[in-house]
C-alpha cells in the first residue's frame, strides 16, 4: 500500500517537481499544500503518514505549524520532517524541541529526502 | 593670512614702531642738546658782544657797530643768520642785512628785567628759520639796549641729520634682521606646522599612509612623532575595521541570501533527479550532463554555507579537542588526493601537547582548507609537513608584536601548528590579501576565494592567531597558534 506524504512548502516549482519525484518511485501517494492556513482540515481529510513542511514560509510559519500539530489528536501521531534553506544549529535545535523527527537541508537530493521519508516511517521496535 | 606672514609683519611692524620711537627721542635729545648748547656758548658769545659794543651804543656809533658786526658775523658765517644792535628805546641801530630786513624782526621784544640775562625764541615763518639769543646790553644795572643774534635753524637740523644718519642706517639693520629672523622662524616654526596642516588635511581626505618627516627635537618634532603613531594606528585600525565590515556585511549578505538561493538550488536539484529517472541511463551524455549540474548545484550551495560561515559568532561547540588528531581526521579525507598527486606527507607532532578548546567540526573543515590549498600549490608533487608543539608565546615564531597582543600574554603556554608546503609560493603582493575575502588566485570557478578568510575568522573565534609566511618556488607556511585548556 502507498504511503501518504503530506507536502507544505511556499515554493509551487518545489512542489510540483517533488511530487513527480516522489510519485515516480511508486511507493507514495502526495497531496501538496502551497500553505499551512488550513492544514488541520487537510491533514484530518488526507491522513498523511508524513509531512514534510518546511519551515518559512510567507504565510503562516512552518515552526508554529508544528507545534500545531503535534497538540492536534489527529495530527500528533504523524512524523515531521522539516525542510529548510537554513541549516543553522539554533534552528534545527528548536525543530527538534518541538516534535520534528529529521532535519533537512536544501538543496538536498531526491535520494536523501526518500532515505529519510523512509527512515522516519519505519516502524519502531 | 598665512602665519609665516603674520610673523614676519608682526616682526616688521614692531620694530618698525620701536625705530620711529627711537628716532624720535634721538631727535629730540639732539635738539636739546644743541639748545643747551645755544643756552651755554652762544649766550656767552651774544654777552661778550654786548660787553664790547656797550660804548658804541651808549655813543650811537652806528657805523663802527655795523662795521664790527659784518666782521663778526663773517667769522661764523655758516651758523649765524643776522645779528641786531638795538638802542635802549628799542631802535634797530645797526644790522647785518644787506637788504631789507624782515619785518618781524624788528618788534622783537627788547626789554629785559634785571635778572634776566638772556632770551632764547624760535622763529619761524616763511622766510625765516631760526633760533634767536637777545642779550641785553648794560651799562652798570642800566640797560642801554639789546643784541639779537639768530643762529640757522637749518644748521640745527643739519646737525641732527648727520647724528640720525647712522641711527637710520641701524634702524634699516635691524629690520632686515627681522625679516631675516621672520624667514628663520616661519623655516622652524612654521614650516613645520603647515607641513603638519597638509598631512593632517591628507588624512582627513583619506589618504592613510600619509606621515610628516621632521627631524626636530622640539615640541614640534614630538608633535610629529605623534601624529606619525596616530596615522599608524589610525591606518591599522581602519584597515581592520574595514575587514571586519567586510566579515559582517558578507555575514548578513549571506544569511539574508542563503534563503533566498538555497531555495531555487532545491527545486533545480530536485528537477535535475526527476530528468535522471526519465531520461533512460543508457544516455552517457544525459548522465553526463546530469552529473555536471549536481556538482555545480554543490558547488553553488558550498559557496552559500562558506559565506554563513561568517555569521556565526555564536554558534561554536567547544570541547577539548587534540590539534594533531583533528588534523589527522582532516588528513583521512584529502590523502587519497595527496597520493595521486605525488605529495609526501610528515608529521612532526610533538608528544603530549595539550589539547585546546575547539570546535572540532569547523577546525577540521580549517585544515581540509588548507591542506587542500597546499595541495593545490604543488601540482608537481612536493612534501606536505605538518607540526605541533607547546611553547611559550614569546618564544613563538609570531611576526608581529609578541608584547602587546589581544589574544595571548607573553609568558602564556600556546600550542603552535605548522602547515607547510614545497609549493610554488605567494607573492608578497598577493600575501597581504590573502585574509581577504574572495580574494583568489585560482581560475574562474575554481577558488571561491573565501577558504582563508573563512579560516582566519574561525581561528580567530577560537581565540587564535593565524599567520601566513612564504617564499615563491620555495613554499607556503600556515602557522596557527591556540590557548591551551589550562589557560583556559
Amino acid at each position: 500500500m502507498k504511503k501518504k506524504v503530506l507536502v507544505v512548502d511556499d515554493e509551487t516549482a518545489f512542489l510540483r517537481i517533488l511530487k513527480l519525484n516522489l510519485e515516480g518511485t511508486g511507493n507514495y501517494e502526495v497531496l501538496t499544500l502551497p500553505g499551512a492556513e488550513d492544514i488541520l482540515a487537510q491533514v484530518r481529510a488526507f491522513k498523511p503518514d508524513i509531512i514534510l513542511l518546511d519551515i518559512i514560509m510567507s504565510g503562516t510559519k512552518g515552526l508554529d505549524v508544528c507545534e500545531m500539530l503535534n497538540k492536534d489528536p489527529a495530527g500528533c501521531r504523524i512524523p515531521i520532517i522539516i525542510l529548510s534553506a537554513l541549516d543553522k544549529a539554533a534552528d534545527k535545535l528548536q525543530a527538534f524541541k518541538i516534535g520534528a523527527v529529521d532535519y533537512l537541508v536544501k538543496p538536498m537530493g531526491k535520494e536523501e529526502l526518500i532515505a529519510k521519508i523512509e527512515k522516519a516511517l519505519r516502524p519502531s521496535c | 593670512m598665512r602665519l609665516s606672514h603674520k610673523i614676519i609683519s608682526s616682526f616688521i611692524l614692531v620694530i618698525t614702531v620701536l625705530s620711529i620711537v627711537n628716532i624720535f627721542s634721538v631727535i629730540y635729545a639732539i635738539n636739546h642738546s644743541q639748545e643747551e648748547k645755544l643756552k651755554g656758548e652762544e649766550v656767552l658769545f651774544a654777552q661778550d658782544l654786548a660787553d664790547r659794543f656797550v660804548r658804541d651804543i651808549v655813543e650811537d656809533k652806528a657805523e663802527t657797530l655795523t662795521d664790527t658786526l659784518f666782521k663778526d658775523k663773517k667769522l661764523r658765517e655758516e651758523m649765524i643768520e643776522y645779528i641786531l644792535v638795538f638802542d635802549k628805546n628799542g631802535y634797530l641801530l645797526s644790522n647785518t642785512y644787506l637788504e631789507a630786513i624782515p619785518k618781524q624782526l624788528l618788534k622783537l621784544n627788547n626789554k629785559f628785567s634785571r635778572k634776566e640775562n638772556f632770551r632764547l625764541q624760535k622763529i619761524v615763518n616763511r622766510k625765516l628759520f631760526v633760533y634767536d639769543i637777545a642779550v641785553p646790553v648794560r651799562e652798570g644795572i642800566e640797560q642801554v639796549g639789546a643784541i639779537h643774534i639768530g643762529f640757522k635753524g637749518i644748521y640745527i637740523l643739519q646737525t641732527i641729520k648727520e647724528a640720525l644718519a647712522p641711527a637710520l642706517v641701524g634702524v634699516f639693520f635691524i629690520i632686515v634682521i627681522a625679516v631675516l629672523f621672520g624667514l628663520f622662524m616661519s623655516e622652524t616654526i612654521v614650516n613645520p606646522i603647515s607641513k603638519l596642516k597638509d598631512a593632517v588635511a591628507k588624512i582627513g581626505a583619506g589618504s592613510l599612509e600619509t606621515r610628516v618627516v621632521i627631524k626636530s627635537a622640539d615640541e614640534i618634532g614630538a608633535l610629529a612623532g605623534s601624529f606619525n603613531k596616530m596615522a599608524s594606528r589610525l591606518e591599522e585600525t581602519t584597515a581592520l575595521m574595514v575587514q571586519a565590515g567586510k566579515f559582517e556585511a558578507i555575514g548578513k549578505l549571506a544569511s539574508g541570501v542563503a534563503h533566498e538561493v538555497k531555495n531555487p538550488l532545491g527545486i533545480i536539484l530536485q528537477g535535475v533527479n526527476y530528468l535522471e529517472g526519465v531520461i533512460p541511463p543508457e544516455n552517457k551524455d544525459a548522465s553526463e550532463v546530469f552529473q555536471l549540474m549536481k556538482d555545480n548545484i554543490v558547488r553553488a550551495d558550498n559557496i552559500v554555507r562558506m559565506l554563513l560561515d561568517f555569521s556565526r559568532v555564536d554558534e561554536l561547540y567547544m570541547q577539548p579537542e587534540d590539534v594533531s588528531i583533528l588534523m589527522d581526521n582532516s588528513l583521512l579525507l584529502v590523502q587519497q588526493i595527496a597520493r595521486l598527486g605525488n605529495i609526501e606527507i610528515v608529521k612532526e607532532y610533538q608528544a603530549q601537547v595539550p589539547k585546546i578548546m575547539a570546535d572540532k567540526g569547523r577546525l577540521e573543515q580549517v585544515f581540509i582548507n588548507l591542506f587542500t590549498n597546499a595541495f593545490h600549490a604543488m601540482p608537481g608533487g612536493g612534501r606536505l609537513t605538518l607540526r605541533s608543539h607547546l611553547c611559550r608565546f614569546a618564544d613563538s615564531k609570531y611576526r608581529g608584536d609578541k608584547t602587546k597582543n589581544d589574544y595571548f600574554f607573553p609568558d602564556e603556554e600556546v600550542v603552535a601548528v605548522e602547515v607547510e608546503d614545497t609549493g610554488q609560493g605567494i607573492s608578497g603582493e598577493n600575501l597581504k590579501k590573502v585574509f581577504e575575502p574572495f580574494f583568489t588566485t585560482k581560475g574562474p570557478g575554481k577558488g571561491t576565494g573565501l577558504g582563508l578568510s573563512v579560516t582566519s575568522n574561525i581561528i580567530k573565534l577560537h581565540g587564535g592567531i593565524v599567520e601566513i609566511t612564504s617564499q615563491l618556488a620555495k613554499g607556503t607556511k600556515i602557522s596557527l597558534w591556540f590557548k591551551t585548556v589550562k589557560s583556559e
